[in-house]
């Protein structure tokens, strides 16, 4: 019995890799290699089946979550009673650190407000 | 010194402003980060204080001035290494047990339509379940990630590693979940 997961295409230069296939799906790839991928399903039965089955897999996978783990995540104990009062405390400790530095002046304001990127380039 | 009075009281109208964006922020993510964090990391209390502690993180940071362009990922990244961190020191307990795993079972036995669709959706849940418990942490955490809507670059940022390793990790995930699923 064929497994479409394990029966390889890497032989042959014409299909994708397999772990493109997931890129494809997930919308992750350039324009360039999508309309490569998309022109090539076009042609193929065997690879557009593999995209079948991780759509697939992915479909379960949704439909088990949305079943059976989400629904058995206990909520938070708290509700999040605790948020807005710790907010608060967090907002007044801010606020006394920002008050001394327009006493002093400009100088720490400069640096807090000095931007750095958060999320780097990959 | 009329000029440093303005300033402050400027100052209370930004800070009130930053509050409810905070506000907003939290009241918009913290279910799917306090998702993740259970998801991922195992069902406890601490989950909830790691999500509130992120937003608490999210407002010090924006109040400092810090330019944060993507703030879903920015809190689900905080969330994600407050946890870890928490993991060393307190050992999290295991998302799902073989207890819970029965009572799973058990619970979509009841709700299944025809014997015969009963029979098949338990036995794709069984596999899917068995799937799912063989997955490593990362793969557990890309995977949760990546249903909470979030894509690999954003993904990379929040685990630390590579996008190609998302990728990488995630094909397995498919991998494992379909190999249960069809083989």
């Amino acid at each position: 019995m064929d497994n479409p997961l394990q029966n390889g295409m890497n032989g042959d230069e014409q299909h994708p890799r397999r772990e493109r296939l997931l890129l494809y799906v997930d919308r992750e790839l350039a324009p360039k290699e999508a309309a490569r991928i998309e022109a090539h399903l076009g042609a193929c039965w065997s690879c557009r089946a593999h995209v079948s089955k991780i759509e697939k897999s992915i479909a379960d996978f949704m439909e088990f979550d949305g079943a059976m783990l989400t629904p058995r995540l206990s909520p938070p104990p708290n509700s999040w009673r605790g948020f807005d009062g710790a907010l608060r405390q967090v907002v007044a400790e801010s606020g006394r650190k920002s008050l001394l530095s327009i006493v002093f002046g400009s100088f720490g304001r400069f640096f807090s407000r000095a931007r750095y990127r958060v999320m780097p380039r990959h | 010194m009329l000029n440093r009075l303005m300033s402050r009281g400027q100052f209370r109208q930004e800070t009130l402003k930053l509050e409810q964006k905070v506000t907003g922020y939290f009241e918009q993510w913290r279910e799917p980060v306090y998702r993740y964090v259970v998801a991922a990391f195992g069902n406890s209390a601490q989950a909830e204080d790691v999500t509130q502690e992120a937003f608490l993180q999210l407002y010090r940071c924006l109040h400092a001035g810090q330019s944060i362009r993507n703030v879903r990922a920015w809190v689900f990244r905080v969330a994600h290494n407050l946890a870890v961190n928490q993991i060393k020191s307190q050992q999290f307990i295991t998302p799902l047990d073989d207890e819970t795993w029965a009572e799973v079972r058990r619970l979509y036995q009841d709700t299944s339509p025809t014997p015969e669709q009963k029979l098949i959706q338990q036995e794709k849940f069984d596999q899917l379940s068995i799937g799912v418990a063989s997955l490593t942490a990362p793969e557990r955490q890309c995977l949760h990630l990546r249903t909470k809507g979030l894509r690999y670059r954003e993904i990379a940022e929040i685990l630390d590693m590579s996008t190609t390793t998302v990728a990488e990790t995630l094909y397995r995930v498919i991998e494992k979940l379909a190999k249960e699923n069809y083989g």
